[in-house]
Order: structure tokens, then sequence, then C-alpha cells
């Protein structure tokens, strides 16, 4: 790494998770209906959600999260910094 | 005694409810301000008490209309036990809901739905560690199959009668100090709201609007802001994120402490959703189900229908012309009869054979799918995917198709919602596109209409969603497992929604079909003819003599059809008018201005200028795509 070089933590975000991947959830950017909508679902920072389906058109991803299925519209996915796991 | 049922969408909620309405006496439904809840006395073995079914709900926070709802009605005190009913095969997440329940300090019975799934997917549930480490009854039940509903009863009466309330779960250290600290400052609140001042507390951390532009007082406010930056501080994170972290941690812990998980293989369901969900394969399946639904309603209503129609136009209406002679009273009566015959001739025949396929559809827990899959597209135009499910309905009839709005999120997605909705062409306009294009053009004619709608309410869509530039909250849905859907709950849907029509527009229905009569018999109709003439005959190149129909198709809107054969004085339309015509006719009649029951939900619903707002939107988009048709077909020589 070049001298002066900063290491850069990009955070993928949950929309640009390939199917079948698995992944914690870091933060959840966005406001607080969306936060709170998602944690009603089970999903808050540190869960483990699995990418069941990811459609390629923009479309809404389908996510695992302990034993319940959620859809998830793109645009709430892009507000879901995740870091892959295993 | 009063027992309410709580818990979350999916959980089969109505289906104990069902199952304990078994035991009934009376049933009523409560129109709360934006849902409805029903009520049911009950008589178990001598014991008379209420129970009520509250709109399932996945918190207590104020974002949903129904969560609101149901949290207004179990704070108002009435209420003596809550059964909290979960879906055991998702216990972890159920508990969430739980521990707010028992903050709100009434006693709790606590019911795991769906052993059976749960044991399936390999949870194993302790339910008597359960029940120690809450404090309050656990009873285990498979409620399609009428198992652990009597225990549920008797468990219920009896934390009725001894009112003890669960345990009181904490938090994490520091968090509780801050919440118990709050509760002290706003205690005086608490008790003029009569709301548990730890349950205030917690919901003023987590910034609950409803509750937050309740407080006047400003160094409350003060105190509130100071207590969720304290939280802030420490964890890093909004207030709301720990308070909702916090629950889910012990949620998580409860869970790990009663239950064990196994391995699971490949379920059936993940079979099905692989084709049902595909990205390509969904929809061919989507289009093939709906076809499917659409063909069997449509026939089975043909074939109701004309019976019935029949047994008015043949019996009852002649026989009314005999007694009550020619004048203003034998008009008036047969007016009525008329907007009565309407709403059986179309409500019988096929509103109720399409609210019961969808009912069929939802419980089956396909209707979620749908919305995935129209997630899509839904998105592209600004709304997001559970918009279709009011759409869909809207091909019943708009009255409930209007009112299901309200499962969206936003006032907007609601609004821009419920104005499509409007155009959905509904039973009584299909009546229209299938007795006139079908019938006198071709059947490809009647499908071209059909897709012509979907066309313009798609681009509607985008239009209004461009109008009111708002970001959609997006789809956040669950999908739940598949699910043979129970007669009883299919048919207590089927009710619920039919009750709609039969109460608010089938009234108005009749009450229109009065004053058409009134109009005819002091023959008003060539003033309306000449008033409208600019309308159909200058711009859209219509006879004269339609402009009374479309009158009379504001009030009901199959009528336009049957007026228009009765003033053209010949069921041989083609005769009289040419085929562009008929196109241009039926298209103006399937687009514009919603029927008077409509109108009267979309007031309700939306508020007078809305509402306003929508029959001006829908009369330009009419004349709009009539002139369009008129314009193609005489150019092409129809």
């Amino acid at each position: 790494m070049a001298p002066g070089a900063r290491v850069v933590d990009i955070m993928p975000r949950l929309d640009q998770v390939q199917e079948g991947n698995k992944v914690k959830v870091r933060e959840i950017r966005g406001g607080r209906s969306v936060r709170q909508r998602l944690a009603e679902m089970g999903i808050h920072p540190g869960d483990i959600v699995g990418i069941i389906r990811s459609s390629v058109f923009g479309g809404p991803l389908l996510i695992d999260i302990r034993d319940s299925e959620v859809a998830i519209g793109r645009s709430v996915a892009q507000k879901i910094e995740v870091e892959v796991v295993d | 005694m009063i027992i309410a049922l709580a818990g979350q969408q999916n959980s089969g909620k109505s289906t104990i409810f069902n199952q304990l309405a078994g035991y009934r006496a009376v049933t009523s439904n409560f129109p709360g301000k934006t849902v409805q809840y029903t009520k049911s006395q009950v008589n178990y073995h001598g014991k008379v008490f209420d129970i009520v079914d509250l709109p399932g709900t996945y918190s207590l926070t104020s974002f949903d209309l129904a969560e609101l709802e149901s949290r207004k009605y179990l704070l108002k005190g009435e209420v003596d036990v809550v059964i909290n009913v979960i879906d055991a095969s998702l216990l972890s997440r159920s508990l969430e809901l739980t521990k707010q329940l028992m903050e709100l300090e009434i006693p709790l019975v606590l019911c795991l739905n769906f052993m059976d799934d749960a044991r399936r997917k390999g949870i194993h549930i302790n339910t008597k560690k359960l029940s120690e480490v809450l404090g309050v009854p656990v009873v285990s039940a498979i409620a399609v199959k009428g198992i652990g509903i009597q225990e549920l009863i008797e468990e219920s009466l009896k934390a009725g009668e001894q009112k003890e309330l669960g345990k009181s779960l904490s938090f994490s250290k520091d968090v509780e100090k801050v919440v118990e600290d709050l509760a002290v400052k706003v205690s005086i609140l608490a008790k003029e709201w009569n709301v548990p001042e730890r349950f205030l507390a917690m919901k003023l951390l987590e910034g609950d609007e409803y509750f937050l532009t309740k407080i006047e007082d400003v160094k409350i406010l003060e105190e509130i802001t100071h207590a969720q930056k304290i939280l802030e501080k420490s964890h890093g994170r909004p207030s709301d994120v720990v308070i909702s972290s916090e629950r889910h941690a012990l949620a998580i812990n409860i869970f790990d402490e009663v239950a064990t998980v196994g391995k699971l293989g490949i379920t059936f369901r993940d079979k099905l959703d692989k084709v049902l969900m595909h990205q390509y394969l969904g929809y061919v399946f989507l289009a093939l189900i709906l076809y499917l639904f659409f063909n069997i309603v449509f026939s089975l209503g043909a074939v109701i229908e004309s019976p019935i129609i029949n047994f008015f136009e043949k019996s009852v209406i002649p026989a009314a012309r005999v007694r009550l002679g020619t004048g203003l009273a034998q008009y008036l009566f047969i007016g009525v009869i008329q907007g009565f015959a309407g709403g059986i001739g179309i409500v019988l025949p096929y509103l109720i054979p399409f609210l019961i396929g969808l009912a069929v559809m939802e419980d089956a827990g396909y209707l979620p799918r749908i919305a995935f899959l129209m997630d899509t597209f839904l998105h592209r135009m600004g709304l997001h995917g559970k918009s279709i499910l009011p759409l869909i309905l809207g091909y019943g009839c708009n009255v409930p198709a209007v009112m299901g709005t309200r499962i969206l999120e936003s006032d907007r997605d609601r609004y821009i919602t419920a104005v499509l909705a409007t155009m959905v062409p509904c039973a009584a306009r299909t009546t229209i596109i299938l007795g006139l294009v079908a019938f006198f053009i071709s059947p490809a004619a009647a499908l071209g209409i059909y897709i012509l709608n979907i066309v313009v309410i798609a681009l509607s869509g985008t239009l209004l969603a461009r109008i009111m530039p708002e970001i959609t909250p997006g789809l956040i849905l669950e999908v739940p497992r598949y699910q043979i859907p129970s007669v009883k709950v299919v048919l207590n849907k089927t009710w619920l929604r039919t009750k709609e029509f039969v109460f608010i527009a089938w009234p108005l229905l009749i009450a229109g079909s009065a004053v058409l009569s009134f109009l005819e018999y002091y023959k008003m109709d060539m003033a309306i003819n000449q008033i409208l003439y600019p309308l159909t005959s200058l711009l859209l190149g219509l006879p004269m003599v339609v402009g009374i129909t479309l009158i009379f198709g504001i009030l009901r809107k199959e009528l336009a059809m049957v007026m228009l054969i009765q003033t053209l004085g010949t069921s041989h339309v083609l005769d009289v008018m040419s085929r562009t015509q008929i196109m241009t006719f039926v298209v103006f009649v399937t687009f514009y201005i919603p029927c008077i029951a409509t109108i009267a939900v979309l007031i309700q619903e939306l508020g007078k200028k809305r509402a306003g707002f929508v029959i001006i939107f829908t009369t330009i988009m009419a004349t709009v795509m009539a002139l369009l048709i008129r314009i193609v077909g005489e150019l092409y020589g129809y």
C-alpha cells in the first residue's frame, strides 16, 4: 500500500449482495420509520440474514431472517449496510 | 369480561378467533376510524364473555394505522385479558411483540399456534419453561385443527379472574436506568392518559409520534430529548434502535433458553417458491393463475346472473307495472326494484365468487408473493408492491378496494393507489365490456380494453407519483408460509368485504335508481342530452342520446349499458352505432367518474377535496382515451 493511503471502509449494501449469500447487518441508514419497520420483521443491526432472491431488474429482494422470509424493496435494501459472512 | 386477541399478521389469529367464536352468541363488527375489528360474545359452559379480534400488528409502534388502532383499543382500559397469538415457528421474533404487550400491564396468555409447523421445522419449545420465564400462562395450539382451544379459553378465564401480571423483563442495566428515570418524569402524563408509565417512557424513547405530539410541556419534551441523547451517546445508534435492539436481544435470550433448533432440509415451500417467485417463471404463473381466477369467477357469475335478472325483469317489474299504473309512484317503485335487482344481479354472481377466490389466494399465502413480483414494476412507478392488492380487489368492486388502501403505510401511497383503484374495471363495468364490446365487436377487442386500462393505470400512477414526488416508504413485507385456507376464515373475510358493498354501495345504488326514475318521469333526459351534447357528440362522435346514459352510469355503472339499449330502442346496437362508437362509448364508461358509492367511500377515506380531484382526473382520462379511440377507429374506417 502506498504511504499515506488510507484504508477506506467501503461497506457493501444489501442490494449489492449476490443471491445465496449470508450477510450480517451493520447499520440501517434511513429514517426511523424504515428502521422500525425492519425491526418489526426481526431485522436489526447485528442480525444475520440470507439473500434468497435478488432480482436483476431493480426488483425487490427476498431475504431469510431466522426462519421467516421477508420481501424488501430495493430502495429499502439500499439503506442497509452489511458485511458478507462465511 | 373482555378478552382481546392480539398478534402479528399471519399468526393464525383469525383462525383462533373463529374457533373461539364457535361458542359464539353474537358477532358484530366495529368500524374503528381506520380499521374494523370483530367482537363476539361467547358462551362457554355457561360463562359469558366477549372476545375482540384486533387487527394484526407486528409491534405497538404508531406507524401503521392498524397498529395504532389496536394499541388505542388495548389502552382504553376495557380489556381484562390479552391473548397473544404467536406463530411458534417464529418464536423469537414474536416475543418482541409479547414483551411490548406485557408492558401494557394487562394479564396476558401466550398462545403458541402452529406448533406442528414449528416441530416440522425442527424447533422444540419447552412451554413450561417459557411460562416460567415470562410469568404468564402458555398454551400450545394448532388452531386449524382446533387443538388447544379449550385450554386457551380456560387459561384466559383464569387469568382474567386472578388478574396476575407477567414478570417485568429488564433490559441491560444502563438502558433500564434511562427508561426508569424517564418513567418517573412522565408519570403524571401517564396517569392522565391512563397509560402504564414504563410503556410510555419506552415509546417516547422510540420517538413515538402519537405520544410526542400530544405533549405540550416543553420541559418534559426536553427531558425526553435528553434521555434519547444518553442512549444515543452510549450506544452510538439512534435511541429507537437501542430500544428495539434491547427488546430483540431479550427475545433471543429467552428463545435460546426455552427452545432448541434442529437442522432443516429443503421444504415444499422452497420448491414452490422457486417457481412462483422466480424472476421469469413467477410472472408466467402469475398471469396463468390470475387468468384462471377471473375466468372461473366470471363464468360462474354468468351462470348465476341470468336467472336472477330474468326473475326481476320478467316477473317482479311487470307485476309492479300492472299494480301501480303509470304514475310517478310506479316509476319510483320500479327504480327502487331495479336498484335492488342490480345489487343482487351483480353482487351475488360476481362479487361474492370474486371475494371468495381472493380470500383463498390471500389465505393460501399467494397475495404477498404477487406483491413481491409486482414490486419491480410498481417501484418504477413510484409506489411499492403492496399497492397491487387493492388494485386487484378493484376488479371485484371499487368500494372495498378503496378501503383496502389502508394497508399502505404512507398517506401519499394510499391516495395514489385509491385513485388508481377507481380506474380498475369492477364487476359492473366488466358486464358492460363483455356485453357491448365482446358481444358486438369481438372478445379480442374486449381484452384490448383491459390491456389499455392497465397501461393507462400504469401511466396515471407514474404521473401522479411524479406530481407528488414523495419517496415511498418501500416494500417491507413478510412472505408467509403456504397454507390450506380455512373455510371459516375465507367466508368471514368474504363477508366483511361484501358488507362494505351491501351497506355502503347498495343503498346508494337503490337511491340512485330512484333518482333516475324521477328524471325519467319528468322527461329531463332530453335536457341532459342537450347539456352533454358538446362532449358526447361533438367531441366523441357518439349519438346524442347517450348523454343520459352517462349520468345513469355514475349512479350505477352497469346501467349505462342497460340505458343505452333502452334509449337506442334496440338491442341490435350495431344497427345504430358503428364499432368505433361502441368502443369509444365503452372506453369512456370504463374510465370516467367512479360510481356514486365509490365517490362516497373516497370522501370517507380521502376527504372531499381529493375525491373531487379523482372525479376531475378520471373524467379527463376518460375523455382523452375515448377521443383517441375515436380518432384511431375513424382513421381505419371501423
